[in-house]
């Protein structure tokens, strides 16, 4: 049975430092995630990815619980890579070679595949579709971009998202809506319809 | 339901943001139009493959490379003596309701409750008010006691 992050958190206070290396062990795949699709660099997005947990590691002790550990930490995530965005130069040429592709590479594909989607999977496989994939994604605006990279990592509602995001969740509804029909248009030819 | 509002709505129907009712018509609405299901299975696909496409795992001992980027402990005020205040942290918001209520009643009885009553038990003013009721009975005893004595 997995510990809530709440009683990571409190060990944390009390000065045990397994607890800290738990929460990130836990959660350092979905922000490094989040960070290369928003960044779309490896080597930043492993600068940013612990750049995050540092700031986390910092700030642990403030921590009030009043919101979910992972709203506080994706609000941080999010913030450290538009901040990231707005002072660094992208490298888009980059991306093509920052995203690695095959099942070996990727632990939570696999894990993925072996629940409800070897399908997709198969077709993922085909490396041109994945990058299709991830150069339609790094084409959506910036708004649009981080709503639907938290969406799909981590399956949020809307209403965590909203808070993550600080805005409504129509907002959050019309945005989602307004990304999945861009990839759509970009992806038509290769959804095999 | 027409299939322009749906095509709208179906992003929130992937992500299990409608109520019973809107999904259950969405679902009719599916089984019959196959412009419609189309879109929903597109949507699906692009689902997937995003979520496979962005996650990653970031390169090996990310731990350890942290770790050494990490403040000393020293610098961090780790509260160990405030035990309460990290009870209180964990504990639901129902928890912590009961235990406000509980502190208030509590106040209530031991504090409050104690200085209204006091006005209605004065002592000083019960024991003259018993005293001069003795009085008066030994009064009205006297000639009752008389009376008997004259009648014998």
């Amino acid at each position: 049975m997995s510990i809530s992050d709440e009683v990571l958190i409190l060990k944390f206070k009390r000065g045990d430092k397994s607890s800290f290396r738990r929460l990130v062990e836990k959660y350092q795949s979905k922000v490094y995630s989040i960070v290369l699709a928003m960044i779309g660099d490896k080597n930043d997005a492993d600068d940013l990815s612990q750049e995050i947990f540092i700031k986390v590691y910092k700030g642990l002790t403030q921590f009030n619980g009043r919101a979910k550990f992972f709203t506080w930490l994706y609000r941080i995530t999010i913030n450290t890579c538009i901040n990231a965005q707005n002072t660094r130069k992208r490298k888009p040429e980059t991306i093509l070679m920052s995203y690695p592709v095959g099942e070996k590479e990727n632990p939570l594909s696999t894990q993925l595949s072996q629940d409800t989607v070897r399908s997709p999977m198969e077709i993922l496989e085909n490396k041109e579709l994945g990058m299709k994939i991830k150069l339609a994604i790094d084409s959506l605006s910036d708004g649009l971009r981080e709503v639907f990279i938290l969406r799909e990592v981590e399956d949020l509602s809307y209403k965590e998202l909203s808070k993550i995001l600080q805005c409504p969740e129509g907002t959050i509804k019309s945005r989602l809506f307004r990304a999945r029909e861009e990839m759509k248009k970009k992806l038509t030819p290769y959804l095999g319809e | 339901m027409n299939c322009d509002w749906l095509k709208e709505n179906l992003s929130a129907y992937v992500d299990g943001e409608m109520n019973f009712i809107t999904r259950w018509r969405i679902k009719r609405h599916l089984k019959e139009c196959l412009e419609c299901s189309k879109e929903l299975r597109q949507l699906e696909k692009i689902h997937k493959l995003s979520k496979l496409a962005i996650l990653v795992s970031p390169e090996s001992h990310f731990y350890d490379r942290l770790k050494a980027k990490l403040p000393k402990v020293e610098t961090i005020e780790h509260k160990k003596n405030r035990v309460f205040e990290n009870i209180w942290i964990a504990l639901p918001q129902g928890g912590k309701a009961a235990i406000l209520v509980g502190i208030a009643l509590i106040l209530f009885l031991s504090v409050i409750y104690p200085r209204l009553s006091s006005t209605s038990l004065n002592i000083d003013r019960f024991e003259k008010e018993y005293l001069l009721s003795q009085e008066t009975l030994t009064c009205v005893g006297e000639p009752a006691t008389s009376l008997i004595l004259t009648s014998e």
